[in-house]
């Protein structure tokens, strides 16, 4: 019961603070927007901190996948190695017969 | 009656391979942090200053960051980027080799930061603190922790010559800090462009 009164008031507080956004001051120069021609430059720095990790990320992600791409073409492919008695240590290939009456 | 034939591929987890090193993963997500931290930083002097009344955004006393000199630093620490570059290609056709060149690089990372230092030295001199103005305030913080930084990077940079030297180097060492003084070096011409001018 108590538990779910202070989920109630959390959630509240949460969509009040949603509802009033120049009382959630969190970054200390926002309070400078709009006194004088800085404009543009809170626009351009919200641009930057917003697109700077999402690129980050990517470039990661495509480094990374373009590294297990390397790996996978530098490694001889599944069916060569069920094809032969050297099959690499972990991954072997069955061949599941199933009887349908 | 029917039969089907299906091929199966079973991975086992130790078929496992690691496509890149760890350590060298591990700094590259910490780059990424720093990035962030860097950016913010410069975020919030560009709209301070873009806020900052006609005439407000200067150092006491007419003092001007010195950006000449600094330039003459810049270029230190360019030349131990390329330095480094150069021990990258050197250790990985043979390790040994790359000693020198190394060294070479990690003594001209030394020495932009002692430029550096040098620089603050006479700037507290003319009176410019931390307290002085916003300027100078967002001088020392963003200036001072790229400092903070080539030092950790510089520590990284030795340790792994003294490695080499004694032939116990491992690749992720050697490329996690060669990528934390890449960012050291990348790093800093924006925050010269953006500081100094």
């Amino acid at each position: 019961m108590g538990e779910c009164i202070s989920r109630r008031v959390v959630g509240i507080t949460a969509s009040l603070l949603t509802a009033a956004p120049a009382s959630a001051l969190a970054c200390p120069v926002c309070g400078l927007v709009g006194t004088s021609n800085n404009t543009w430059a809170y626009q351009a720095m919200t641009a930057m901190l917003t697109l700077l990790p999402l690129a980050m990320v990517g470039a990661t992600v495509w480094w990374l996948t373009r590294l297990a791409a390397r790996a996978d073409t530098e490694r001889p492919s599944a069916t060569e190695h069920a094809s032969t008695t050297h099959r690499p240590v972990g991954a072997e290939t069955y061949s599941v017969v199933a009887r349908v009456d | 009656m029917t039969t089907m034939e299906q091929t199966v591929r079973v991975v086992r987890p130790g078929a496992r391979r690691e496509v890149v090193p760890s350590g060298l993963l591990g700094m590259v997500i910490f780059v990424g942090t720093e990035v962030m931290f860097f950016a913010g930083l410069i975020s919030a002097f560009t709209i301070s200053k873009a806020g900052a009344p006609r005439g407000a955004w200067n150092l006491p006393a007419g003092q001007v960051l010195p950006v000449a000199s600094t330039a003459v630093n810049t270029v230190a620490l360019f030349a131990s980027g390329a330095l480094l570059w150069v021990a990258g290609r050197q250790y990985r056709a043979r390790s040994s080799a790359a000693t020198q060149t190394l060294l070479a690089a990690t003594f001209f990372g030394a020495l932009f930061v002692m430029l550096q230092g040098r620089e603050w030295v006479g700037l507290i001199g003319h009176g410019v603190t931390l307290r002085s103005s916003a300027l100078g305030a967002f001088f020392y913080v963003i200036v001072g922790t790229h400092a903070v930084h080539a030092v950790a990077a510089l520590a990284g940079l030795g340790v792994a010559w003294w490695r080499l030297r004694a032939g116990r180097l491992s690749d992720g060492f050697f490329l996690a800090a060669q990528t934390f003084w890449y960012f050291v070096v990348l790093i800093w011409p924006v925050i010269y462009g953006r500081v100094y001018f």
